[in-house]
């Protein structure tokens, strides 16, 4: 072999080794996960839920309570709230939920399960339940998510009680 | 106004001093062009006249004739791929035909290449003060480029993101508005009234001769668009023989490297063919292709049915005059993925997604071209043009009212170029530009761009200095008319026959597309607004590079390395508006950035039969006003490249790109589109074989992203997973 081809040789050798090493995007990759994750559970099940009303549903955790409804998408846009990625299932029974929170440890004041009752992103949105320790949605508690660690909250929707509104 | 008044009276200026006195006769040149050491005829090189625009492609026979020559000494240079650049000096009586033998030698490093849009006349690349990347047929043909932003992946220094072309970092991910890369065919800008972005679906593949990359800002010749470079193709001139060409490919995707990335139990397959036909018959020549495409994709809700045309017709009635039309057109059908649902999910739209919604397009262009020589040193170039897009969604056929915009780019421009002594050379136009649109989405709106550009280059020794400038008025609706002024300065030293060092400096300027000041638009869920204040943005590049090349070495070799500079400034792009209710997103002024970077580019043969090529670029991109890294942007670039002839018949071929992972992206992205951080950095392998049964007939398997590593180019978009092609060419 001489010298030019063996060096050719050593250049694909030696990228082909680096390519190989390297696995690009995986979906099976473990990441470590901090967040919220739990059920909520709709009563009356899938019948008491509005009929023409419901755009949208996602547990979202504030960092501060919102004031006006402009103020929901402020925090998603400054990155004070987390929320689930998708809406959640319409009619349902109970859903299970999962929030992945970058930036650990944080610290939310205010975690709802909410829904987009109207054609408008930035206004038209209800809550259906507010997290709280003691079971008094007026009196809502704060939650610290751990690096690493996963808080598991439940919700209980009651559409015909919903709790106090925010903007009301 | 007062400056575009000045720019006007000095390219006026230049017009009246070259175009004085031309009346003397003119002479003809003709001549027999070989190959030094088997004697036998070139086909398809060219001759040209240096410092001038006259020259002719040799036929099957190896002849050409170039006529409208002024009397005197001139420099005849011949340039072929695969042979050494060979020059001679003869002396022309005025008004007299004068024949001559050239021969040039065969050259396993040198491409012979030569350069139109650098300083738009054709000249010598290494005569060019600014790096140039050229792309040749044969490159095309052998990747199976199936749309020509594919064959730019394979060039130093530049990136791709969907159909945004990013040269040296001077792009980012724009959601596809505004290039700020020019893109040209045949001189004919190509990016649209609306959006101001590249239509790469419309070239005609089989018709392109060569691409040409100008790397670096070049707005002093091309104005708007040509922030971060140039992208010039030119498409091929027929000869006297009928040329018939034709190509076919089919292939599947092969299944996704995970089982949750398969959609369907079957692979997907892609197929398409081209056909092109042209000749020179007397004084007219003609040459037209058609080409289909149909794509089953490696991913869910992302089918597309393409066809397109292109067709030029030249009349010579004259030695000294040309007279060119052509057009071209494409419509394609195809699914709209925009971005995946998760990771996860990653060959699959979001659930929200109607898969019965189509994107549908049509886009068409018709230019014509008066090409005059007024002497045999000065010619004058007259072009006017229309570039007609549309795209609009649909459910069943049914157009869905609130995507839909149909534009229209006006383009002319004269341009005169002139030897004025020997040594001096003139290039200086008048263009105007005009787009006009009518949308849902971005309303009605008319956007006009004058400008005047006048440059000259001077040869003095062994020495070339350039130096040009531009004006530009930009006008929208009644907004206030914005100016532009694009200088350029240049210096070419040929140290010796096969060293040249070369430095330039140029501003380069885009002006906000009309989508970008009046997109009124819901995206995901947030509302585009308009932003009618936006102002251009610029940049200034400088580059400082040298090119060697010893074919006669023990390993052959040609070397290019440069080191460049981009100042940008008022860089635009979409943000959050905090400060407006409803926090919309609109299109802004924003970043001042600086990118610092190198270029190493090497072609060798490492045996006979042996060759290989790799360039590398290194760039530190830097956002002045957050002091982070300069977002969407690469630091590394690096792409090689092998081919073996282990038999006369048989190539073999390897390709390997990659780009190190981007290191910022904007995090907002993450409020609609989940996991949107997911990146890694990018690997691909390609591996192609070729047998040819003839020098007409050649059969290729062509294998893309061969180990189907999985990464993105752009955000929640998963790139092409592994093809594998079975290819027929017929020339």
């Amino acid at each position: 072999m001489t010298l030019p081809r063996f060096a050719l040789f050593l250049l694909g050798v030696s990228l082909l080794s680096l390519v190989l090493a390297c696995t690009g995007l995986d979906p099976n990759e473990v990441r470590p996960f901090s967040g919220l994750q739990g059920t909520i559970t709709y009563v009356g099940g899938s019948a008491a839920w509005p009929k023409d009303s419901v755009y949208d549903v996602r547990v979202v955790a504030f960092e501060k309570k919102p004031v006006v409804p402009e103020d929901i998408i402020t925090a998603l846009i400054l990155q004070t709230a987390a929320f689930s990625p998708a809406s959640l299932p319409f009619n349902a029974d109970t859903t299970s939920y999962s929030i992945e929170v970058l930036a650990t440890p944080r610290t939310f004041t205010y975690v709802v399960v909410a829904m987009q009752n109207g054609p408008n992103f930035q206004t038209d949105w209800i809550m259906l339940d507010v997290y709280s320790a003691t079971g008094d949605p007026s009196v809502p508690s704060t939650v610290i998510i751990p690096s690493g660690n996963t808080v598991k909250i439940d919700f209980r929707v009651d559409f015909s009680n919903l709790p106090p509104q925010p903007f009301r | 106004m007062n400056k575009l008044a000045t720019i006007l009276a000095v390219v006026l200026l230049c017009i009246v001093s070259t175009s004085h006195a031309h009346a003397q006769a003119t002479g003809t040149l003709t001549g027999y062009l070989t190959d030094r050491e088997t004697a036998q005829p070139i086909r398809g090189a060219t001759v040209r006249i240096d410092g001038t625009r006259s020259g002719a492609i040799t036929d099957a026979k190896g002849m050409f004739a170039i006529k409208g020559l002024p009397g005197g000494k001139i420099t005849v240079v011949a340039s072929f791929v695969g042979y050494e650049t060979s020059r001679q000096n003869i002396y022309l009586k005025s008004g007299e035909s004068t024949s001559m033998i050239m021969t040039i030698k065969s050259s396993s490093i040198s491409k012979g290449e030569i350069v139109i849009s650098a300083n738009k006349r054709v000249q010598a690349v290494q005569d060019v003060p600014i790096s140039v990347s050229i792309l040749t047929s044969a490159d095309l043909d052998q990747r199976n480029v199936t749309r020509l932003d594919d064959a730019l992946r394979y060039v130093s220094g530049i990136s791709i993101a969907r159909d945004q072309v990013s040269i040296r970092g001077s792009s980012g991910f724009a959601f596809g508005v505004g290039s700020r890369t020019a893109v040209l065919i045949d001189g004919f800008s190509l990016l649209s009234g609306d959006n101001g972005d590249v239509k790469f679906d419309v070239m005609p593949v089989a018709d392109i001769d060569r691409i040409e990359i100008i790397k670096g800002a070049g707005s002093a010749l091309y104005g708007t668009g040509a922030l971060g470079g140039v992208v010039s193709m030119i498409t091929k001139e027929p000869t006297d023989s009928l040329a018939l060409y034709g190509r076919a490919y089919a292939g599947p995707y092969t299944q996704p490297p995970y089982s949750q990335w398969e959609y369907r139990s079957s692979m997907p397959w892609q197929l398409g063919a081209d056909v092109r036909v042209a000749q020179r018959v007397g004084t007219v020549s003609y040459s037209a292709s058609l080409g289909v495409r149909s794509d089953e994709s490696y991913r869910l809700y992302d089918k597309s049915q393409r066809g397109f045309g292109f067709g030029k017709v030249s009349w010579q009635p004259s030695d000294l005059v040309t007279l060119r039309v052509f057009g071209f057109a494409t419509k394609e059908d195809r699914e709209n993925f925009v971005y995946w649902r998760n990771l996860d999910n990653a060959t699959r739209p979001p659930l929200v997604q109607n898969l019965n919604e189509r994107l549908s397009t049509t886009k068409y262009a018709v230019g014509t071209e008066y090409n005059q020589i007024l002497s045999g040193s000065t010619s004058i170039i007259a072009k006017y043009g229309f570039f007609r897009t549309l795209f609009e969604n649909q459910i069943d056929g049914q157009k869905l009212d609130s995507n839909y915009s149909v534009a229209f780019a006006h383009n002319a421009e004269v341009q005169l170029t002139s030897r004025l002594a020997e040594g001096v050379i003139i290039t200086s136009g008048l263009t105007g530009r005009a787009n006009w649109v009518r949308s849902d989405v971005y309303g009605t709106a008319l956007q006009t761009i004058f400008s005047a550009y006048a440059q000259g280059e001077f040869t003095v020794g062994r020495f070339i200095f350039t130096g040009g400038l531009r004006g530009d008025r930009e006008e929208t609706q009644s907004l206030t008319p914005q100016f532009e002024l694009s200088p350029k300065f240049g210096m070419t030293w040929n140290v010796a026959p096969q060293f040249t060092m070369r430095a330039s400096a140029g501003r380069g300027f885009r002006a906000p597309t009309i989508a970008e000041r009046y997109a009124n638009i819901r995206y995901g869920p947030f509302n585009v607004k308009p932003n009618p204040d936006l102002l251009s943005e610029s940049s200034w590049s400088g580059e400082v590079g040298a090119h060697f090349t010893a074919p006669q070495a023990f390993v052959p070799l040609d070397l290019d390395v440069a080191v460049f500079d981009n100042e940008l400034y008022d860089l635009i792009e979409p943000t959050f508006a905090l400060d407006q209710p409803g926090v919309p997103i609109i299109f802004k002024n924003l970043t001042r950035a600086r990118i610092l970077g190198t270029e190493i580019s090497v072609r060798a043969m490492l045996a006979r039969s042996v060759s290989v090529e790799t360039g590398f670029t290194y760039m530190l991109p830097r956002d002045l006003i957050t002091g982070t890294t300069l977002k969407y942007r690469n630091k590394i670039l690096w792409y090689s490249r092998g081919s073996w002839k282990p038999l006369s018949r048989i190539e073999i071929q390897a390709e390997y790109r990659y780009q190190d992972m981007v290191e910022l992206i904007d995090d907002r992205l993450s409020l609609f589109i989940p996991d949107a951080d997911a990146r890694v950095p990018m690997h691909v392998v390609d591996l192609r074989a070729f047998y040819s049964f003839s020098d007409a007939v050649r059969v290729g398997l062509i294998g893309k992203n061969i180990l189907s590593y999985a990464f993105t180019e752009v955000v929640g978009n998963l790139a092409p997973t592994r093809a594998l092609l079975l290819q027929l060419e017929i020339h």
